[in-house]
């Protein structure tokens, strides 16, 4: 039986969320990361992708933007600029940011906005999967 | 004694300038309380990276990245808020003589980035060179406008342009206290933390994911990036709160002069009435002796 940890997801405009949960994942820089109480402390980069939250035996998602997380022995903080649950992503936007940054990254026109381009895009992908998974359970 | 006409004509345009600095006190209320609705919103988010990033100070005594080594101070950049207008009490005064006189005593090099017309003049006449990339972002103080500010500030410094990055701006301690402040931003030092209260105790080593470099590559812009976005907040909310401080002394005052003005001018409308009555009276005298 695993035991519960305390959890806090906050971003500029709100504190997304806070609870006692069993387990959270998040993308990294090399893959996923999955954290359960009792992990050492640590501070680590959290990648543009999907935030797994496991609260009560079940499952969660949302799409996260790039941030950090802090793991500490009386709970866990993740830090992002944005982060949505899936009733929250506006597919059409997510779909038409993703055709734009595509678009940029075709005119190649310099590494900065390339980077930025990129970025862009992984965002609205991590937004398109999280709301597709969603509409599929 | 001024004539009735001149005093009426004083309450008048004492009346028009109290419906200015009425109507001032009315915006800056409704600007202060907008600002103070996107400063709430922010400050949890902000206290957490400061006390996440001093929690990794204060547990990883041997950082080694260029963001928090000491290279001398030769050459400061000084980022000074101030506001555009004036008519807002001492707000401006008191945070531009902080700004000069922490300039003074560094002595090197400054470079001085300004925000705000107030502080742009005021570094002009004092005979600084003034970079005034940053200067309308006092009006509006928003995200994207900290973002450049930010990613301008820490190519300056990476690029080895500067040796240390110092921000002067209001700090809204309460409604009623602003406190102009001086914070050296870069290099990271634990003196900038003196105010953040971390919660927990431990000892223990932390472990970096995937490397302490990494880390603090994405946490130390997102801190000033922070910083600069809380203090761009903070300084208009303070002038807000300044100009509706001053305002509310100006109507005030208006309200006081033109009651004594009313007192005036009913004395001198007395008076003339009373002139106008013995005059009358003595006609009538003057017209009974005759006739009588």
């Amino acid at each position: 039986m695993a035991g519960e940890f305390y959890l806090e997801v906050i971003t500029p405009e709100k504190t997304f969320f806070k609870g006692n949960v069993e387990m959270v994942i998040v993308n990294s820089s090399d893959g996923e990361l999955g954290i359960m109480k009792g992990h050492i402390p640590m501070v680590a980069l959290v990648a543009i992708g999907t935030l797994k939250i496991k609260q009560n035996g079940k499952w969660r998602e949302a799409a996260i933007n790039e941030g950090f997380m802090e793991v500490r022995p009386d709970g866990v903080i993740i830090l992002s600029h944005s982060v949505e649950w899936p009733e929250e992503i506006d597919e059409k936007r997510a779909q038409a940011a993703l055709e734009r940054a595509q678009q940029r990254i075709r005119l190649r026109r310099s590494m900065k906005e390339y980077y930025q381009s990129k970025a862009a895009m992984a965002r609205a992908m991590a937004r398109l999967k999280v709301k597709k998974r969603y509409n599929i359970d | 004694m001024y004539s009735v006409i001149e005093i009426k004509r004083r309450i008048r345009t004492i009346r028009q300038t109290r419906q200015i600095t009425k109507a001032m006190y009315l915006i800056a209320s409704s600007k202060l309380s907008r600002a103070m609705e996107k400063y709430r919103a922010n400050h949890v988010y902000f206290e957490k990276i400061r006390s996440t990033l001093k929690d990794i100070i204060i547990h990883s005594p041997e950082i080694d990245h260029p963001f928090f080594i000491p290279r001398g101070n030769e050459r400061a950049t000084y980022l000074v808020i101030a506001g555009n207008k004036g008519l807002c009490g001492a707000y401006n005064h008191n945070v531009l003589h902080t700004a000069l006189s922490h300039i003074q005593q560094h002595g090197g090099s400054v470079d001085i980035f300004v925000v705000g017309h107030v502080a742009r003049d005021f570094f002009k006449k004092k005979g600084y060179k003034v970079r005034d990339e940053f200067l309308d972002a006092a009006e509006n103080p928003n995200f994207y406008y900290s973002r450049d500010m930010a990613e301008y500030l820490i190519d300056c410094y990476s690029q080895n342009k500067t040796d240390e990055l110092y921000i002067v701006y209001t700090h809204m301690e309460s409604t009623v206290k602003q406190t102009p402040r001086v914070i050296k931003l870069l290099p990271v030092e634990l003196s900038a933390f003196f105010d953040v209260s971390l919660d927990v105790n431990y000892r223990a080593d932390i472990l970096y994911h995937p490397s302490p470099k990494a880390v603090l590559d994405l946490l130390i812009p997102k801190y000033l990036l922070g910083f600069i976005y809380g203090a761009l907040i903070q300084s208009f909310a303070s002038e807000q709160q300044a100009r509706m401080m001053a305002m509310d002394t100006a109507t005030k005052n208006a309200d006081e002069m033109i009651a004594q003005l009313q007192i005036k001018y009913n004395q001198a409308r007395q008076a003339v009435i009373t002139n106008e009555i013995s005059e009358i009276m003595g006609g009538v005298a003057a017209f009974e002796k005759q006739y009588s």
